[in-house]
C-alpha cells in the first residue's frame, strides 16, 4: 500500500522513528482496535488511537452524552449532550482523520453479545475503558477465552491503574490479580467517587499507547505488570504480577469455562 | 480450627510418588531437594537421615493431634518429638521412607508440613495464651489463623524471596515476637476498640534487627491488608540474588526507615484501593468450666484472666519430649471431665491451659518426672551441629552440661538465673539474640587447633518500648561456660540484686572480669578437654558442616535448570515429543539469567532477556534468535513441531553448560565468542545490471525529504541502492545522517550539481 501526500504528511512523525518507520504506520493503518466504553478511559484512548491512523475502530457504548460528562470524556462536545455516545464519538472520529472507519455498538457489553463484537470485526487489540468490575471481570473472561489482547484500566479519584494481558500463556490475566468483584458497597462505584477529570486522559492514552505498541510489537508491554498512578503525588509505580496457575479463568485448570453476568454498579465515568 | 486448603493436602498425598521417583532415579537431588524442603523435610548432617518439620498453626494443636503425633513418633522417629522455637513440632533421625509415613500420618490428623521450610510464610506466631491471661488485651487467635489461612491460599506465597515471619502478641509484652518480625501485630485497644500496634522488618539470624513501628494503631479487620502489603513490597523489593541479603530487614537496611516506611505506606495503599481484605471471624467464646482457686509458688503455674483457672507449661530438656512422657499427660488430660487446651510455645515447650486449680497442681507435678521448675533447666538450645549442617557448636549438649553443673547446686545459686537461649552458630534459630542471657557457636583457632568456643550476650529482650538485642560481652572455650554460668549465679546471689537486668547494669565491671578470666585459651597439653565439643569423641573440626538447605543458592538454581533441559533432550531422543524440545530450549535459556539479575518464569522474556545477555553478546550464535520464534510459536499453537529445530536447541543446551562451566570466581563468563560471520553470502548482492532510480526530493523541507526517503527505501529490498536528490543546505546537511542511523549505507554524495546534491544509499 502507497500512502498518498497527505498521509506522508499527517503520519511523517511516526514515519522518521525507526521504531514505527513505514512498515509500523502500515501496520497501524491496517489495525483494528475495539474501545469498550467512550468515557473517562475510552474518550481518550479512542481519539489518540484515531489520531495515529488505526484503520478500525470499533465504539461500544448504551449511554447518552450527559452534560456531567464533559468534564472529561473529552471525545464528546457540549453540542453532543443527548446525543447516543457513539453516535458523537464517531462524528470526532471523522472530522479528526478520515482515514479511520468507526463501528459502533450501541449497547452494554454483556455474555451474550461480547463475543460477537470482538468477532464482528475480528479485532486485533481490545481497550476496557469501562467502569465497573462487572463488566472488567467480564471482559477479562472474554479475552482470555477468545485469546484476545487488551488493556485493562481503572481510574477513581486521583489514582489509576493499568495492565495489559496477552494471550500466550505466561501473562497473568485480571483474575489473577483479583479473583472476583469485591462484594457490592465494598468499593465505591464512581457516581459516589468522583474523578478528576485528567485522570481519563493520563491512563487512557497509555492504553493507547500499549494498544499501539502491541500493533508494532516494539518495546516492553505492561503484561505481567500493573502500573499504578497518584495524581496527588505524581508518582508512577509498577509491580510485578505473577500468573496465578489456579487462576478461575486462565489457570491450569479453569474453573469459569462460560461468561458470567455480575450485577455490578453500572456507569459511565 | 484452620481450614486447610485443598490443594495444600494434594500436596502432601503427592509425596510418596515424588519419593518414589526420586529413589528410582527419576528426579535428580538438585530438583527434589528444593521440592522437599517447601514440605518441611531437611535433610540432617548424618547423610540420609531427615527432620521433619509441621505446621502446627499459631501452635494451636488439639488433644487428638496430640496423640498422633505420639503414635508417629513411636512408630517413625525414635520414640521422641522435638518443639521448636517457632510453635512447631519436629521429628529427627527419620529414614526417607518414613517421612513419607509421617507425612501420610500427619494428614490424617489434618496436619500438613507446607511452607515450614523454603522461602515462604512460616508459621505463623500467636502468644501461646493469647485470651487467657491476666494482661491479654484480646484474643489474638482468630487473627493469627486468619492470617495463616490468607497465606496457605495464596500459591504466589511460595515464592518469596526469603522467608516471612508474622507474629501476633496479645500484650505489649510480646510474647509471640512481634517486635522483632518481619511483621508484627500487638493487640491494642483505643476508645474500647480493637486493633493492633504493627511493627515490621525485624528479625534474627545475619544482620538482626529490632523491628521499626509501621503504625501505631490499626483497627484488628485491617491486618490482612497489612499481611499483602508486606508481602507486596518483599516481592518488590526483595534482594532474591544474595539470600544474605534477602530479608525484608534488609530492604530497610538497604532504603533507611524513612524511605522503608513509605514504600511500605505505598503498598498498603495499592492494597486498600484493590482489594477487600476483612477476615470473616465468628466470635467462638464458649463457656468454660468453672474453676477453683488454689495457691501456688510454681513458676510453671500461671493464674489465668478467668477465677480459677491455670494454665501450666510443659517444658522438655532442650524441646525434646519422649512419646511416654507426653502419653503421661495425654492421658492425664482426657481423664479430666472437661477438655484443656493445649498451645505451643516459642521456647520449645507448650501451655496447657483452662485448668482447674487442684488439676493444675497435679499436672504440675507429674511433669516432675522429666521436667523441672527452674528458668535456667527451661532453657532454650537449637538443633545445633548435631543435626543441623550449620551448626558449629553442639548446642544442645552444652545445655544438658549447664543443667548437669547446677543438678546439685542450692536452690538459691539455681533459682538466681533466667532462661538462656542458645544457637549452635550466629544464625540465631535457638534466638540467643532476644535473651536476657544468650550464647552461640563460634569455632577459634588457637595454636594447637581449633576451639569451639561460644560468645556471650547479655540484655536481649522483646516488647513494645523495650525490644533490643543483646550485646556481646566476650567469647568462651565452650567447655568453661557451664562452670561460667555457674559462677554467674554464685556472683548474682553475692550481689542481693534480684532482677538479672539490674544486676547486669550494676555489676557489668565485675562480669567482664569473670568472661575474662574464663576466656584464657590453655594448650591442648595442659587443657585437651578443650578442644573437643561436649559428647564427642572426636577432634573439634568443622568438617560435615556445610551449606544450609534452607535456601537455595544461585549456583543450585543454575544447575537445576541446565540438568532439566538435558533431561528434556534425552526425553525427546526417547519419544521425539516436541513439548520436550520446548522446555530443554526453556530450561537452558533460563538458566544463566539468574547471573544477570533476572528471575522470571515469563517464556517470552526469558528468550527476550538471553538474547539480549548472550547472542547479543556474542556468546550465542546468532541464529538462535529464530530458534526461539519458533519455539513461541510452538507454544502458541502457530508451528506444530520442532522436531528439525533439534540440532540448534542442543547447540544452545549444550553452549549454555559450556558457558556455566567456565565461570570464574566472580561467577563471569570466561569462554571464548562464537565467530562472526565476516560476509554475507553473495546471494543478496544487488544486480549490479540495474539501473539506479533516482528520486526527486527537491523543494521538499525537512523532515518530509527523510520521511519521502524512508517510504522509498521500504520499497526496495535489502542490498539495493537508491538515489536522492536533495537540496543544499540543511535537506544534504540531515538525510545523509539520519538514513544512516537508521543503518542504511551511504555510498556516495555527489555535489557537482547545481543546487541539489545527489545521494546514494544502499539498503540494510
Ligand atoms: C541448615 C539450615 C538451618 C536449619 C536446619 C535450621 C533449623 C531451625 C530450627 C530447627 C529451628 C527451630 C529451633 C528449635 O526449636 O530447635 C529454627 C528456628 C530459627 N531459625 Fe533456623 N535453621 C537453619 C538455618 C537458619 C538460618 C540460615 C537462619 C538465619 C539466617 C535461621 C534463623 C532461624 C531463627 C531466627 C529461628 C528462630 C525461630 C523464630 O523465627 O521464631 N535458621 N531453625
Ligand atoms: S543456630 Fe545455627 S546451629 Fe543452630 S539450628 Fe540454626 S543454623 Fe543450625
Ligand atoms: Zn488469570
Amino acid at each position: 500500500m502507497d500512502f498518498n501526500e497527505q498521509q506522508i504528511e499527517r503520519y511523517s512523525r511516526h514515519i522518521i522513528l525507526s521504531e514505527v518507520g513505514v512498515e509500523g504506520q502500515q501496520k497501524i493503518l491496517n489495525s483494528k482496535v475495539l474501545v469498550i466504553g467512550t468515557g473517562g478511559l475510552g474518550a481518550p484512548a479512542a481519539m489518540f488511537l484515531a489520531a495515529a491512523g488505526v484503520g478500525t475502530i470499533g465504539l461500544v457504548d448504551a449511554d447518552k452524552v450527559d452534560l456531567s460528562n464533559l468534564q472529561r470524556q473529552i471525545i464528546h462536545q457540549t453540542k453532543d449532550v443527548g446525543k447516543l455516545k457513539v453516535k458523537s464519538g464517531e462524528e470526532t472520529i471523522n472530522e479528526m482523520n478520515p482515514d479511520v472507519s468507526v463501528v459502533t455498538y450501541h449497547s452494554f457489553v454483556d455474555s451474550s453479545n461480547i463475543l460477537d463484537i470482538f468477532k464482528d470485526q475480528d479485532y486485533d487489540f481490545i481497550i476496557d475503558g469501562t467502569d465497573n468490575f462487572a463488566a472488567k471481570f467480564l471482559i477479562n473472561d472474554a479475552c482470555v477465552m477468545a485469546k484476545k489482547p487488551f488493556s485493562h484500566a481503572g481510574i477513581i479519584r486521583f489514582n489509576g491503574q493499568l495492565t495489559t494481558y496477552i494471550p500466550d500463556n505466561d501473562t497473568p490475566c485480571y483474575r489473577c490479580m483479583f479473583k472476583e468483584p469485591p462484594p457490592e458497597g465494598a468499593v465505591p462505584s464512581c457516581r459516589e467517587a468522583g474523578v478528576l477529570g485528567v485522570m481519563g486522559g493520563v491512563i487512557g492514552t497509555l492504553q493507547a499507547t500499549e494498544a499501539l505498541k502491541y500493533i508494532l510489537g516494539i518495546g516492553e508491554s505492561l503484561a505481567g505488570y500493573l502500573l499504578t498512578y497518584n495524581a496527588l503525588t505524581m508518582e508512577f509505580i509498577k509491580i510485578n504480577i505473577k500468573k496465578n496457575s489456579k487462576c478461575p479463568v486462565c489457570g491450569d485448570e479453569p474453573a469459569i469455562k462460560t461468561l458470567i453476568d455480575y450485577n455490578g454498579p453500572v456507569c459511565t465515568l | 480450627m484452620l481450614k486447610i486448603p485443598q490443594q495444600v493436602i494434594d500436596e502432601g498425598k503427592n509425596y510418596r510418588e515424588k519419593v518414589a521417583d526420586f529413589k528410582k532415579g527419576f528426579l535428580e537431588t538438585a530438583r527434589f531437594k528444593p521440592y522437599r524442603v517447601s514440605l518441611g523435610v531437611y535433610e540432617q548432617r548424618d547423610n540420609d537421615t531427615y527432620m521433619l518439620r509441621t505446621r502446627i498453626p499459631c501452635g494451636v494443636i488439639n488433644l487428638n493431634q496430640f496423640k498422633k503425633i505420639s503414635e508417629l513418633a513411636k512408630a517413625y522417629s525414635h520414640g521422641y518429638i522435638h518443639f521448636t522455637t517457632r510453635q512447631d513440632i519436629q521429628f529427627h533421625k527419620v529414614t526417607l521412607d518414613d517421612t513419607v509415613n509421617l507425612m501420610e500420618g500427619l494428614l490424617e490428623a489434618g496436619i500438613v508440613t507446607k511452607g515450614t521450610g523454603g522461602n515462604t510464610a512460616r508459621n505463623v506466631a500467636c502468644s501461646p495464651l493469647a485470651g487467657v491471661s491476666q494482661d491479654d488485651v484480646f484474643d489474638v487467635t482468630p487473627y493469627a489463623l486468619a492470617t495463616t489461612e490468607y497465606a496457605l491460599n495464596d500459591p504466589t506465597i511460595f515464592n518469596l524471596p526469603r522467608k516471612f515471619k508474622i507474629s501476633y502478641s496479645n500484650s505489649p509484652a510480646d510474647t509471640a515476637n512481634a517486635t522483632i518480625s518481619d511483621l508484627g501485630f500487638v493487640a491494642k485497644t483505643e476508645n474500647g476498640e480493637k486493633g493492633f500496634e504493627v511493627y515490621g522488618a525485624g528479625g534474627l539470624g545475619g544482620s538482626p534487627g529490632v523491628a521499626v513501628k509501621l503504625a501505631d494503631f490499626i483497627p484488628a479487620s485491617e491486618a490482612l491488608y497489612h499481611v499483602q502489603a508486606m508481602k507486596e513490597l518483599f516481592e518488590n523489593e526483595g534482594d532474591r540474588t544474595n539470600k544474605h541479603k534477602a530479608r525484608i530487614r534488609h530492604i530497610l537496611q538497604r532504603l533507611g526507615e524513612k524511605e522503608f516506611k513509605a514504600g511500605y505506606q505505598k503498598s498498603l495503599q495499592i492494597v486498600k484501593s484493590n482489594r477487600s481484605l476483612e477476615p470473616f471471624l465468628p466470635e467462638g467464646n464458649t463457656g468454660k468450666q468453672s474453676g477453683d482457686s488454689i495457691i501456688s509458688f510454681n513458676p510453671l503455674i500461671t493464674g489465668q484472666k478467668e477465677d480459677g483457672l491455670y494454665s501450666v507449661y510443659v517444658h522438655p530438656q532442650n524441646g525434646n519430649l519422649r512419646a511416654e512422657n507426653l502419653d503421661l499427660i495425654l492421658d492425664f488430660l482426657a481423664a479430666l471431665d472437661y477438655e484443656p487446651v493445649v498451645r505451643l510455645t516459642n521456647t520449645q515447650g507448650f501451655f496447657v491451659r483452662d485448668l482447674k486449680g487442684s488439676h493444675a497442681k497435679e499436672l504440675a507435678d507429674l511433669i516432675l518426672n522429666f521436667g523441672s521448675s527452674f528458668a535456667i533447666d527451661n532453657s532454650v538450645a537449637c538443633a545445633g551441629a548435631s543435626t543441623c549442617k550449620q551448626g558449629l557448636g553442639l548446642s544442645q549438649n552444652l545445655l544438658s552440661a549447664v543443667r548437669e553443673r547446677f543438678l546439685n547446686a542450692d536452690e538459691n545459686i539455681k533459682s538466681q538465673l533466667p532462661r538462656i537461649f542458645i544457637s549452635g552458630c550466629p544464625n540465631s534459630c535457638g534466638q540467643h539474640h532476644k535473651g536476657e542471657i544468650g550464647l552461640y557457636g563460634k569455632a577459634k583457632r588457637a595454636a594447637d587447633g581449633l576451639v569451639p568456643m561460644y560468645a556471650i550476650l547479655f540484655g536481649g529482650a522483646v516488647g513494645v518500648g523495650k525490644a533490643v538485642l543483646g550485646t556481646e560481652f566476650g567469647t568462651i572455650p565452650a567447655k568453661k561456660v557451664p562452670e561460667f554460668i555457674y559462677q554467674l549465679a554464685v556472683l548474682k546471689s553475692n550481689s542481693d540484686i534480684s532482677s538479672f537486668c539490674r544486676f547486669v547494669t550494676d555489676e557489668i565491671e565485675t562480669i567482664k572480669s569473670l568472661i575474662e578470666r574464663f576466656s584464657v585459651i590453655e594448650p591442648e597439653a595442659e587443657n585437651p578437654d578443650l578442644y573437643y565439643d561436649f559428647g564427642s569423641g572426636e577432634k573439634f573440626s568443622i568438617k560435615g558442616r556445610g551449606p544450609g538447605e534452607c535456601s537455595a543458592g544461585v549456583l543450585d538454581v543454575i544447575k537445576l535448570d541446565i540438568s532439566n533441559s538435558q533431561f528434556y533432550l534425552s526425553d525427546f531422543q526417547a519419544a521425539r515429543q516436541s513439548e520436550k524440545l520446548y522446555e530443554a530450549g526453556l530450561s537452558a535459556a533460563r538458566a544463566l539469567l539468574i547471573l544477570k539479575g533476572v528471575d522470571t518464569t515469563k517464556d517470552r522474556l526469558i528468550f527476550n532477556e538471553f538474547g539480549k545477555h548472550f547472542i547479543d553478546t556474542g556468546y550465542v550464535k546468532e541464529s538462535i534468535k529464530s530458534v526461539f520464534d519458533c519455539l513461541l510459536d510452538f507454544k502458541l499453537g502457530d508451528l506444530d513441531s520442532l522436531e528439525n529445530r533439534y540440532e540448534e536447541i542442543k547447540y544452545l543446551a549444550d553452549r549454555v553448560v559450556k558457558m556455566y562451566e567456565s565461570l570464574s570466581p566472580k561467577l563471569e563468563i570466561t569462554l571464548p565468542k562464537e565467530p562472526r560471520p565476516e560476509n554475507l553470502p553473495d546471494s543478496v548482492q544487488p544486480d549490479a545490471a540495474a539501473p539506479l532510480k533516482v528520486i526527486d526530493l527537491k523543494g521538499v523541507k525537512c523532515p518530509i525529504n527523510f520521511v519521502k526517503a524512508k517510504i522509498e527505501l521500504s520499497k526496495i529490498k535489502s542490498g539495493e541502492k537508491i538515489a536522492f536528490q536533495l537540496d543544499d543546505g540543511e535537506p544534504i546537511n540531515n538525510v545523509p545522517r539520519s538514513i544512516q542511523s537508521e543503518g542504511h549505507e551511504t555510498v556516495k554524495i555527489d555535489e557537482n550539481f547545481d543546487g541539489y546534491n545527489l545521494l546514494i544509499v544502499r539498503k540494510n
